[in-house]
């Protein structure tokens, strides 16, 4: 220890260690410094030494290292969870708006956004904000009752949550800009639609900035203790639903089979759905070439975006 | 004890200590090393970040307390942190009597 005694050092290495908001950090020392004189005082109050009682309480409190790793811990925890949360509301919001402008038909027709590319552009957008919010929100439960969790699994959290409100913020843009070019009119639903547009912008900027606060945080974790994940989506499934253990096991050998037959069903999922609410087609051969284009465009754009998201989503090793 | 043994009874523990008063970290760590015989033995500096998840959790509340010579953090249960602590205590009975009938049971 320093000449400036122990308490202050370690005072002094405390502070320099944080990796935490200022306010916060201030806090922490204040309480430090408060525990560490009321434990020298029970140690001179013992017949210690002054010196010595204090260097007896800062060795009792933990290498500053610890500590600070714990406090970081703490926030990098509660700032994924927070950070997953506003994604999956800033994804409600969005999938309500979505809903609502394309699956009515009278809101649809006098709605702006309902031309492409607005339109293609939602479509993508509410899959993939949907899966990402969902699988962050799964990850973040997992870990609901843990204190610690390591580094590499909050960012897998962080990331989830930052592509599905950066998904939602891209189709926001989409139809705002679609609402600036469209011709006047549509009335009252127009208006409502565009208020609605604006209300889940600014839900997915809060959600943003809620992200890019728990990144930080878990930054600040991964200076002092990064430890990989050491898992995968299969097996936060696995812990969701205990039973499917063995045949998660045999799906996460064929990441890219399970993929594709996601892709296929997803496809053949909104062709019945398109072929249900535009009313049957003229002859069956029509029916299978929309088929097969649904299944084609959704099979492929899953695929890219497994490719693509795969590892930094943490859906494989 | 090893800290480890602490693992997901922390919280609780804190909650039980902190019932009895309002009282700062120095204060809720020497009552629970009084209460515990000194069988928990962690860093006494970790006992705070722990202090502070209970708090953002809504269990604790906290202030500064003007009546020590220095800068003093006060915590104190909330009624959130009461029912909390009356449902830890409930699970813990629980769990007690079930490891208690399997290890305390003679062969």
């Amino acid at each position: 220890m320093s000449a400036v005694g122990p308490i202050e050092a370690y005072l002094a290495e405390l502070d320099h260690a944080l990796g935490v908001p200022r306010g916060l950090r201030r806090r922490i020392v204040a309480e430090a410094r408060d525990h560490l004189e009321c434990a020298a005082a029970a140690g001179r109050a013992d017949g210690l030494e002054p010196r010595a009682a204090a260097e007896l309480a800062v060795a009792a409190f933990g290498a500053a290292g610890v500590v600070a790793r714990r406090f970081a811990e703490e926030l990098a925890v509660a700032g994924a969870r927070r950070a997953s949360l506003a994604a999956l509301v800033a994804v409600w919001n969005y999938g309500l708006l979505f809903a609502v402008s394309t699956q009515v038909a009278s809101v649809r027709a006098a709605s702006p956004f309902a031309s492409d590319p607005a339109d293609a552009i939602a479509w993508f957008a509410a899959q993939i904000a949907a899966t990402c919010a969902a699988l962050s929100a799964l990850r973040a439960w997992r870990h609901r009752r843990d204190a610690a969790v390591p580094a590499g699994k909050l960012r897998y959290v962080n990331r989830g949550a930052a592509v599905a409100v950066g998904a939602v913020l891209v189709s926001v843009l989409a139809d705002a800009a679609a609402a600036v070019g469209s011709p006047a009119g549509g009335g009252t639903t127009r208006s409502l639609l565009i208020a609605g547009l604006a209300a889940v912008g600014a839900a997915a900027a809060v959600a943003l900035a809620e992200v890019a606060r728990s990144a930080r945080r878990t930054r600040a974790l991964a200076r002092l203790d990064d430890r990989p994940a050491g898992d995968d989506v299969f097996e936060d499934l696995a812990v969701l639903v205990p039973p499917a253990r063995a045949a998660l096991a045999v799906l996460r050998a064929h990441p890219w089979r399970l993929c594709a037959f996601t892709g296929a069903a997803a496809g053949l999922a909104l062709s019945a759905a398109h072929l249900i609410g535009e009313g049957p087609p003229p002859d069956p051969a029509r029916a299978v070439a929309v088929a097969a284009i649904f299944v084609a465009a959704e099979g492929l754009a899953i695929l890219a975006c497994f490719g693509a998201l795969a590892r930094y989503l943490g859906l494989r090793r | 004890m090893k800290p480890e043994a602490l693992k997901g009874h922390l919280d609780g523990l804190l909650l039980a200590t902190v019932a009895a008063g309002p009282a700062h970290g120095y204060a809720i760590i020497e009552e629970l090393g009084r209460r515990s015989g000194g069988a928990f033995a962690l860093p006494e500096g970790t006992v705070y970040p722990a202090l502070h998840r209970l708090e953002r959790a809504g269990l604790l509340s906290s202030r500064w307390s003007t009546d020590a010579p220095r800068r003093r953090r006060v915590y104190e249960l909330t009624a959130r942190g009461r029912r909390a602590l009356g449902a830890e205590r409930e699970q813990w009975r629980a769990f007690a009597a079930a490891v208690d009938t399997v290890l305390g049971a003679p062969a």
